[in-house]
């Protein structure tokens, strides 16, 4: 069968070799039981592939699919040439916002693997044909959302067919993402780039976890919205689902809330520095497109400064405290300092305003983060407000932690009030209120998800599991994608952030890896975040037993990949490396 | 951002554009402090606000000078952008600092960039060179986005004049010296005055910096009543790129010379081949490049090394071309055959990092001199040269034949150092029978030990590992690129699987590229030409190769052109933070150095 496809170049050695300067006398030869791809020269051999890309496709159990599949996965060796003019999409399904989506999928697929290079494919009486088939019409991406899908690939004669069928539509995206990693440009011995697909395929795949996240930090510094765009794009191709939004924190508000224009004016770095609205929404569209849900965190009631001074002259009084104090180091634990102020009631007013306007930008029933780290009892214990609300309290720390209990009590319920409900999921980060001993007290298990931020040793998030809650994790040792750059971090390069497992329990949401920004903005956050992001991917969907030095070659070939759809993904090794496999 | 578009169409209506000129005029009259600058501005301020009453969403920042440090505050309309308070408040924001700075009077005046006037002399050997310097002046200011200047505004008259007009070549003892002067009297003029093109060349950089983008009224202003005297304190300040772990395109590490040549760097050190791969095409041993490079679009071309090399010289940087033997060699050697004897480089089959020249094959030591003949003729210049000498392992030799000759009399590391003289007597061959006055090797067992007086010639050591010490104390001249302190590609771990941990984490901040002061140190100030920075890029490849060095080799610079005594945080964190803004006005990519927040709070993190 497929092998009959296999179109190979004969390699002419001759003195016009040494001229060019060229590499084409390297061709890659699959060794099957070690699935590795290894270059030699010379040698013309009907089993060798033109080039690594072509070779990796099919070498191995997963060739070069990434994240790996979980259920099963069987690729056959032989490769189909075709020309991407001559692939078709069939879709089953009658319902027109299911149809509609399948169709903009289609289309990126086709913009994804589109290439100047093989607009001379001349082949066009080979033909693909992609059907999808989708279940349910459910067009909501959360929690409970069945992202699995079975994929077949079948080729007779001149027709190759995909059969992809999901039970939901984002199942049927991800199974597109891995067509697209079963095909590569091919050079074939007319001259022409064509596409080439693998030939036989079965795959079934679904997800460990349903919350595969990535957190960008656009408060310390800004981020472009196409740099987001870019992100998202690398997410899809990775099969992560969430983007969760750090997007303000004492430094700076870039968040426009059209009741609260304040809170920009107060708080972005310039007018070029603001997300409206309309960018908001755009946004949530186009990584819907992509599987991706963006989840939008307001962290408080500390991180929150710049943006928050207007309270005085608005006759409300002060809303943050602590605000640009200097020396910062007595009242916050980064500049610029800022801390909610938990006894001015018109605080939980202007909160109800603002997240009703972040819920109106959100789908309905979205989760939201509510930050809740790191609050520093200096800058409260030196307020004298605050001071004198506690009257005769001893100023004690567990004083302080039932203030800010308070606080987040009336800051849930200025949500409640805004959303019109009392079951939307709060995500908290882990702080000295979901400490074992006293998250019971003020924490309902109910109401809120921890994302724990605590190294790999630390028991918490089991502790927390075991008590009930559900957590996503993001391990603070390996997953901070900051670290390496300050103080005494050190840097996660991409098998360390493989390597990190998380807890199994049914209480485990998934996990995150970190992008905190001090030290990044549009010029380096890509790099800083791919590939290694794509690591904690397949961690996140397929969790494999094996550990790294097992996922170097795919994980080789996905970097490429990444950097070939445009996203700025960062070197891995020398370029000899990934030429041969396994040979470093 | 919609609200900013209307508000620069109020900007282009007439009676706006006769209010601000007026402004000007009350503005410039007075030359002495900030705080006149901020009253006459108040005044302007009073028009927007009656006329942008209602903008209330549109983010407004002032900053005012006080006790020399520009403090950011909040208001309805702009007053002074921190740009305008960065230049006038302390120390106008030049990188590196130059040597002695005098401002008679802190002013500024709006200048036309469409205006811009140069006067030398056309009779000049290095006129050419100075026409492609003043295009990219002007192209500069270009890309500083100013507005679209419908007024007249003030003319600049550059006026330069060089002694030397015929030093078309930059060498270690060029002089970089240069004097401006900036005056507004009965002109608006900038006198420089330079020994040689190269001196000329950096004035105009420090000219540009002169110049800044005030985003307020959307105009580019000039600092002026300035006297500036400057030169180098090292007469070496370099960029090293390896080019063979992976592959940068040609107009990537012209990207890379373009933000030298801002910070007054003038050595671009391309470590172009090594083990794993060989990019550069040389026109006598083509094979190296054919068998050696990763992809027939990952070469180097003769034309193209030219072309970096002119392009180079023109901003005021020399190119010095490494190929590394007799280590560090692998990729694309063995295209001659498979016999033994005819191998060029041995021991790279089981590892490709560790293949050597084969020392029984004198054959190999032949190719070197068509490589040395190549790379002499390329750069166009033989002044110094890089042998490499990197990292040689001495059980690779061992089992050869030669070794085993002169075993008996001799031990490995006198067998290390015959076969360096045998390279350097190709070297001398290939440079018409004379050695290049400084042929550089990199810091290894060999140059630590007393072998290194056993070398037919007294070569110059990049230093990068170990105690200098007995090299200095051997009287050897140094180049600095000390690892842990001026490596850019520490802290990303390891590579590969095999390895433990990065070679030499934890990375380097900024800050230690700027403290480090090696001469200090070491002692021995007169034998340092000065020093380089690396990149290694085993983990770096397009992507993040600007990332890695900008601003780290800005911080760098500074320490090699002014060597400064002590750091002022204020003052260096705040002209640092300008001068990337300035990379980046270029199209340099530079990291962020800290939240933005820190910038538009000066001294407040």
């Amino acid at each position: 069968m497929g092998k009959a496809y296999l179109v190979l170049m004969v390699i002419l050695l001759c003195s016009k070799l040494y001229e060019s300067a060229s590499n084409s006398l390297w061709r890659w030869k699959c060794n099957q039981s070690a699935g590795a791809c290894t270059r030699v020269s010379g040698d013309v051999d009907a089993t060798l592939y033109p080039s690594l890309e072509t070779c990796r496709l099919v070498c191995g159990t997963a060739g070069g699919l990434w994240p790996q599949p979980t259920v099963g996965t069987v690729l056959s060796d032989g490769l189909f040439q075709f020309s991407l003019s001559s692939l078709k999409f069939e879709f089953a399904s009658e319902d027109n916002d299911v149809t509609t989506y399948l169709k903009e999928i289609a289309d990126l697929f086709n913009k994804t693997l589109s290439s100047i290079s093989a607009s001379n494919c001349s082949n066009t009486d080979n033909t693909v044909t992609i059907s999808i088939v989708v279940l349910t019409n459910n067009m909501d991406l959360n929690w409970k959302t069945d992202e699995g899908y079975n994929l077949e690939i079948l080729t007779a004669g001149k027709e190759n067919s995909v059969k992809i069928s999901a039970n939901t539509i984002f199942g049927a995206r991800h199974a597109l993402e891995t067509v697209s990693q079963l095909i590569e440009l091919f050079s074939n011995n007319n001259g022409e780039v064509c596409h080439v697909i693998v030939d036989e395929a079965k795959i079934s795949d679904a997800p460990n976890y349903n919350h595969r996240g990535l957190l960008l930090d656009t408060a310390r510094n800004f981020l472009s919205i196409s740099s987001i765009k870019k992100h998202v794009d690398g997410m899809a191709h990775s099969k992560l689902n969430v983007l969760h939004w750090h997007i303000t924190d004492s430094q700076s508000f870039p968040l426009e809330l059209p009741t609260l224009p304040n809170m920009t004016k107060y708080g972005a770095y310039s007018d070029s520095k603001i997300y409206h609205p309309t960018d908001i929404a755009e946004l949530i569209s186009y990584a819907k497109l992509r599987g991706v849900r963006i989840i939008i965190e307001i962290d408080a009631p500390s991180h929150a400064g710049n943006g928050w001074q207007w309270g005085p002259d608005a006759g409300l009084g002060d809303l943050s405290v602590c605000i640009n104090q200097q020396p910062w180091r007595s009242f916050c634990i980064q500049p610029p300092c800022g801390q909610l102020n938990p006894v001015n009631s018109n605080l939980y007013k202007v909160l109800k305003d603002l997240y009703s306007d972040v819920i109106n930008m959100l789908p309905k029933g979205e989760v939201f983060h509510m930050g809740g780290d790191e609050v520093y009892i200096p800058c409260w214990n030196s307020t004298p407000e605050i001071i004198a609300y506690l009257g005769d309290k001893p100023r004690t720390t567990e004083t302080f932690l039932d203030l800010w209990s308070d606080y987040q009590a009336q800051a849930l319920e200025a949500f409640d009030s805004a959303v019109g409900n009392t079951n939307t999921p709060i995500i908290l980060w882990t702080s000295h209120l979901t400490e074992v001993s006293v998250i019971e007290k003020y924490l309902s298990k109910t109401r809120y998800v921890i994302q724990t931020w605590v190294p790999a040793a630390d028991t918490l998030p089991q502790n927390l599991l075991d008590l009930g809650y559900q957590i996503i994790a993001s391990t603070k040792d390996t997953w901070y994608l900051d670290h390496g750059f300050w103080g005494n971090t050190v840097y996660h390069n991409w098998r360390v952030v493989y390597n990190n497992k998380i807890p199994t329990a049914s209480g485990t949401l998934g996990g995150e890896v970190c992008m905190w920004a001090e030290l990044v903005d549009d010029s380096s956050v890509e790099s800083r975040v791919w590939p290694r992001a794509a690591a904690a991917a397949e961690r996140l969907w397929s969790n494999l037993k094996t550990n790294a030095d097992q996922a170097e070659r795919r994980f080789y070939r996905h970097r490429e990949r990444l950097v070939s759809r445009g996203i700025n993904a960062e070197a891995l090794t020398p370029r000899w490396c990934y030429q041969n496999e396994g040979e470093c | 951002m919609k609200k900013t578009r209307q508000f620069s169409d109020s900007c282009s209506s007439v009676m706006f554009v006769m209010f601000v000129m007026s402004c000007f005029l009350v503005l410039f009259s007075y030359t002495d402090s900030l705080s006149h600058v901020n009253n006459a501005l108040r005044i302007q301020n009073t028009f927007f606000s009656e006329a942008e009453n209602d903008e209330f969403e549109v983010v407004r920042y002032t900053w005012k000078c006080e006790s020399n440090k520009c403090v950011r505050y909040h208001t309805n309309t702009q007053e002074v952008s921190l740009n305008t308070c960065n230049m006038m408040c302390s120390q106008p924001s030049l990188w590196p600092k130059p040597e002695k700075v005098i401002v008679t009077y802190k002013n500024s005046t709006v200048i036309d960039k469409t205006r811009i006037s140069f006067n030398f002399s056309t009779q000049w050997q290095v006129y050419n060179m100075l026409i492609n310097t003043t295009d990219l002046f002007k192209r500069n200011l270009e890309l500083l986005k100013p507005g679209n200047q419908t007024t007249p505004r003030a003319t600049l008259h550059i006026i330069i004049s060089i002694q030397d007009t015929t030093t078309d070549k930059l060498k270690l003892g060029t002089n970089e010296k240069y004097h401006l002067v900036v005056e507004n009297n009965d002109n608006l003029e900038a006198v420089i005055v330079a020994e040689t093109y190269f001196g000329a060349r950096h004035a105009l950089e420090t000219l540009s910096q002169l110049i800044w983008y005030d985003d307020v009224i959307d105009e580019l202003r000039i600092l002026h009543n300035v006297d500036i005297i400057d030169s180098p304190k090292f007469p070496h300040r370099g960029v090293m790129i390896d080019t063979a772990r992976n592959y940068f395109p040609l107009d990537l590490i012209k990207k890379v010379v373009d933000g030298m040549a801002m910070s007054k760097l003038n050595v671009l050190h391309l470590h172009v081949t090594d083990a794993v791969s060989f990019p550069i095409v040389l026109p006598r041993v083509k094979q190296l490049a054919a068998f050696g490079a990763y992809g027939r679009d990952m070469i180097y071309s003769p034309e193209d090394i030219k072309n970096l090399v002119q392009y180079s010289l023109t901003r005021g940087i020399k190119v010095l071309l490494e190929v590394d033997a007799p280590g560090h060699v692998n990729a694309g050697w063995n295209f001659a055959g498979e016999s033994l004897n005819k191998k060029y480089v041995i021991c790279g089959e089981s590892d490709i990092l560790n293949g050597h020249l084969n020392p029984d094959n004198d054959e190999a030591l032949l190719v070197l001199e068509d490589i040395y003949n190549d790379l002499l003729e390329l750069s166009g210049y033989n002044e110094m040269f890089h042998m490499g000498s990197d990292e040689v392992n001495l059980t690779c030799w061992k089992g050869t034949q030669a070794v085993k000759t002169k075993k008996a009399e001799n031990s490995m590391k006198q067998f290390w150092a015959s076969y360096t003289n045998q390279m350097l007597e190709r070297l001398k061959i290939a440079n018409d029978g004379r050695y290049p006055d400084h042929i550089i090797m990199w810091s290894s067992p060999l140059t630590e030990s007393s072998e290194l007086d056993t070398l037919d010639v007294k070569v110059t050591i990049q230093h990068w590992l170990g105690n200098p010490s007995s090299i200095l104390r051997r009287g050897h001249k140094v180049i600095y690129s000390t690892v842990g302190q001026w490596y850019l590609d520490c802290g990303f771990g390891m590579w590969k699987p095999s390895m433990t941990s990065g070679v030499c984490d934890p990375y380097t901040p900024w800050q230690k590229f700027y403290k480090h002061r090696p001469w200090v140190i070491n002692g021995y100030r007169e034998l340092a030409l000065g020093g380089e920075v690396c990149l290694w890029t085993e983990e770096v490849e397009v992507d993040s190769l600007e990332t890695r060095i900008w601003p780290r080799s800005a911080a760098f610079a500074e320490r090699v052109w002014s060597d400064p005594d002590t750091m002022n945080d204020y003052d260096v964190y705040s002209r640092l933070v300008s001068f990337v803004d300035r990379l980046r006005s270029r199209g340099i990519k530079s990291s962020a150095m800290w939240p933005r927040w820190c910038s538009q709070n000066p001294g407040k993190c």
